[in-house]
C-alpha cells in the first residue's frame, strides 16, 4: 500500500476546508470531514444540498474551490497523473444510477477496472479475470447466467447489485456509495443495506455514503454527518445527531412516512 | 498500514517442509508482482506436499487468492495456516459452479440471422418512413382544421436551429465548392479557348445540381443527426413517455415542427447556397479566366434557363422532407440506451445521405427521359 503519509490513526478521507462556487452560488462554505479506518459514514443533507458535489470532490472528479482533500493520506487534487489512477484505483464508487457501461454486458463492466490495470504494465490474463468476474459476481450476490446480459437488461435491484461489484472489482478499500438504496422497494433495499454490511464486515472498508433513507441510516452508518447550507452542521452516531436541534434534523427524523401508515393501520 | 511486496520462503526439511508466505499478498496493487512470483514458483513441483503457512500475510486480495488457487490446481492444499477471513476466499473459489457458458454463436446462424434481420429492417425501415410521412400529413390537415394546435413555438425553434445557425456553413462550404469547380473546369476550357463557356456551366451545374445537393448533404450532416440525437435522447429521460402521458402526439409535437421547418428553410438555404456558389465562381472566372464581374452578370441569366433555379428550390424542399422524416424515424425508434442513440444516429445520416443522393440522380434521369431538360 501507500508508503508515504500514511500512519495507523489518520483518517481515510480527510476533508478540510472545502469551499466550492458554482457561478454565483457557494455551494460548500467550508466543510471538515474525516472518514476514520473500517467506519462508515452517512451524509445526510437536503436534495441539491451539494451532497454528491462534496463526494464528486472527493472522487477528484471536481476541483474544490478551496480547501484540501486527503484520501489515505494523499491531496487527490495535486497528483500527477499516474499516481491519480493509482490511488483512484483504492477506492470504488457506486454512482446512483449505477452507471454501468452500456454498451458491456455485466462480465465486461466488472472486468473493466481490471483490464484498465493493463495500462500500467499489470499482466492479468483473462483466465484470471473470467474466476474473479464469478467470484464478485458470488459476493454481490448475482446469477453467473448474468454476466452475459446487458445492464438494459437488468432490473433496478441488479443494476446496483452489478455496479457495486464493479466498484469493488479491484477490492477497494474505501467504498463510496451515492445513494445506494434509492429507487428500490424496501424489500431490495433491505437486503441491499445487508450485502453491503457483509461486504463492510468482511473486507474491512470504510465508506463514505449519501442516503436519505432512514432504514440504510439504521442498519449501516457508524456516524452521520448533516450538510445543511454548504457546511457540515455535525457529526456523531445517529443518537447524537438526532439530538441536534436544528429545523432540518428535526424534520429529517421526525416521525413520518412508515409511522403514519401504521397510525392508519391500527386506527389511532 | 501494508507496505511489503508478497515474498515466499521454503522452511523445514523432507515430509515437513511448509512455504511460509509474507507480505501483501494484494495483486490489484502490486499487479508487476505477479509474474515473478509465477516464474519463482514454476520451480516447485507440487505445491501439495508442502505446508502452506499463510499467517505472514497481512493482506490478501482475491486476484492474490486466485492466484495461489491456480497454483493449487484448485483444491485446498492439505496442510494450510490461514486466516479465517483469507480461507473464505478459497472456500468461495471452491464453490464457485462451472462457468456459464457464452450464449453459442453458430457462425452460418449468425450471418443467416444478421442476412434475415438486415431484410426485414430494410423493409420495417421503408414502411415506416412512408407510414411517418403519412402521419406527418394527417398532423398538418389536423392543424389546418385546428389552427389552435398548430406548434408554433417549435416550428419557429426548429427554423433557427436547423435553418439559421447553418447559414455560415452552407455558405462557405457553397463559395469554396464554387471557386473549385471553376478552377477545374477553367482549366480545361483554358484549352480550347472556350474561357466564356465557364458561365453556362456553371449556371446550370450550380442551380440544377450543386446548390440543392451540396444545402442538402449539408443539413443531412448538421440538422439530421441532431434532430435523431435530440428526440432518440428523449427515450433516455423518459420524456418521450411523459408526452404521450398527456395525450401529447410526438409526430405533432416533434416531427411536424421538424419537417415544416426543413420543408420552409431548405428552399432559402439552397438560395443562399446557390448565391455562394455563384460568388465564388464569379470572382475565381475574373481572376484566373479573365471575365470581368460586370460581363458574368449580363451573361449568366442568358446562359441558364430560369427552370433551373425554380427546379433547385423544389429538390431542396424535397430533400428538407427526407431529412426530417429520416431523422425523425430513427429518432422515435430508439431504444433507451446511449448504444442505441449513437447507432440510430449514424443511421439517419446514412439514410439521409443515400436517400438524397438516389433521389437526385432518379430524378435527373426522369427528368430527360421526359425531354424537360435538354
Amino acid at each position: 500500500m501507500s508508503t508515504q503519509g500514511n500512519d495507523q490513526n489518520a483518517p481515510v478521507v480527510d476533508v478540510e476546508g472545502l469551499t466550492k462556487r458554482l457561478g454565483d452560488t457557494w455551494v460548500h462554505r467550508g466543510i471538515d470531514l474525516e472518514v476514520h479506518e473500517g467506519e462508515i459514514l452517512a451524509i445526510i443533507g437536503e436534495s441539491g444540498g451539494g451532497k454528491t458535489m462534496l463526494l464528486h470532490q472527493i472522487i477528484q472528479l471536481v476541483e474544490p474551490t478551496e480547501g484540501t482533500v486527503h484520501v489515505f493520506g494523499e491531496p487527490v487534487h495535486h497528483l500527477g497523473d499516474y499516481e491519480a489512477r493509482r490511488i483512484s484505483r483504492r477506492w470504488g464508487v457506486l454512482f446512483q444510477e449505477g452507471a454501468l457501461f452500456s454498451a458491456l454486458n455485466i462480465f465486461d463492466n466488472i472486468a473493466f477496472p481490471m483490464r484498465e490495470l493493463r495500462k500500467d504494465g499489470a499482466s492479468i490474463e483473462e483466465s484470471m479475470i473470467s474466476g474473479l468476474v464469478r467470484v464478485k459476481l458470488e459476493m454481490v450476490g448475482l446469477d453467473p447466467e448474468v454476466a452475459w446480459k446487458t445492464p438494459a437488461e437488468l432490473s433496478g435491484g441488479m443494476v446496483k447489485r452489478a455496479a457495486l461489484a464493479r466498484a469493488l472489482a479491484l477490492e477497494a478499500d474505501l467504498l463510496l456509495l451515492d445513494e445506494p438504496t434509492a429507487g428500490l422497494d424496501p424489500k431490495s433495499a433491505g437486503d441491499f443495506d445487508a450485502l453491503i454490511g457483509e461486504l463492510h464486515e468482511e473486507l474491512s472498508l470504510s465508506a463514505l455514503m449519501i442516503t436519505h433513507d432512514l432504514e440504510t441510516l439504521a442498519a449501516l452508518a457508524d456516524r452521520i454527518a448533516v450538510l445543511v447550507d454548504g457546511r457540515i452542521l455535525t457529526t456523531g452516531t445517529l443518537e447524537e445527531v438526532a439530538a441536534y436541534d436544528h429545523p432540518f434534523i428535526k424534520q429529517f427524523f421526525q416521525p413520518r412516512r412508515g409511522d403514519k401508515m401504521l397510525h392508519r393501520l391500527t386506527g389511532h | 498500514m501494508h507496505s511489503e511486496h508478497p515474498t515466499w520462503s521454503i522452511e523445514g526439511e523432507g515430509n515437513n517442509r511448509w512455504i511460509k508466505l509474507a507480505g501483501a499478498w494484494a495483486l490489484f496493487i502490486y499487479t508487476r508482482d505477479k509474474q515473478r512470483l509465477a516464474r519463482e514458483f514454476r520451480h516447485l513441483e507440487s505445491p501439495h506436499s508442502l505446508g502452506w503457512d499463510l499467517n505472514g500475510i497481512d493482506k490478501l486480495d482475491s486476484a492474490g487468492a486466485l492466484f495461489l488457487w491456480r497454483l493449487w490446481e484448485h483444491q485446498l492444499p492439505r496442510e494450510l495456516e490461514c486466516r479465517t477471513e483469507y480461507r473464505r476466499w478459497f472456500e468461495r473459489f471452491d464453490a464457485l459452479p462451472e462457468t456459464p457458458p457464452e450464449p453459442n454463436r453458430n457462425l452460418v446462424w449468425v450471418f443467416l440471422q444478421s442476412l434475415g434481420g438486415g431484410l426485414t429492417a430494410f423493409f420495417n425501415t421503408t414502411i415506416g418512413l412512408f407510414k411517418l410521412l403519412g402521419l406527418v400529413f394527417l398532423d398538418i390537415v389536423y392543424c389546418f382544421l385546428n389552427p389552435r394546435v398548430t406548434p408554433w413555438r417549435e416550428i419557429s425553434a426548429s427554423i433557427y436551429r436547423n435553418g439559421v445557425s447553418s447559414l455560415v456553413l452552407v455558405g462557405v462550404t457553397g463559395f469554396v465548392i464554387g471557386v473549385v469547380m471553376t478552377l477545374q473546369l477553367g482549366m480545361t476550357l483554358k484549352q480550347f479557348g472556350a474561357n466564356g463557356k465557364i458561365i453556362g456551366l456553371l449556371g446550370l451545374a450550380i442551380l440544377r445540381e450543386l446548390g440543392p445537393v451540396i444545402a442538402a448533404l449539408i443539413q443531412a450532416g448538421r440538422a439530421g443527426s441532431s434532430m435523431t440525437a435530440g428526440i432518440a435522447g428523449m427515450h433516455l429521460t423518459e420524456e418521450l413517455d411523459a408526452l404521450r402521458t398527456f395525450g401529447g402526439s410526438p409526430t405533432l409535437r416533434l416531427v411536424l415542427p421538424k419537417v415544416v421547418s426543413m420543408t420552409l428553410v431548405m428552399p432559402l438555404l439552397v438560395v443562399w447556397c446557390d448565391f455562394n456558389e455563384i460568388l465564388g465562381g464569379m470572382m475565381t472566372s475574373q481572376m484566373y479566366l479573365g471575365i470581368p464581374h460586370g460581363l458574368f452578370l449580363v451573361r449568366f441569366p442568358n446562359s441558364v434557363s430560369l427552370f433551373n433555379f425554380w427546379l433547385g428550390l423544389g429538390k431542396g424542399a424535397v430533400f428538407g422532407i427526407t431529412i426530417s422524416v429520416v431523422a425523425s424515424y430513427f429518432g422515435l425508434n430508439a431504444r433507451a440506451s446511449t448504444d442505441s442513440l449513437s447507432a440510430q444516429t449514424t443511421n439517419a445520416v446514412v439514410v439521409g445521405l443515400t436517400l438524397i443522393l438516389i433521389m437526385d440522380a432518379t430524378s435527373g434521369a426522369l427528368l430527360s427521359w421526359m425531354g424537360i431538360l435538354g
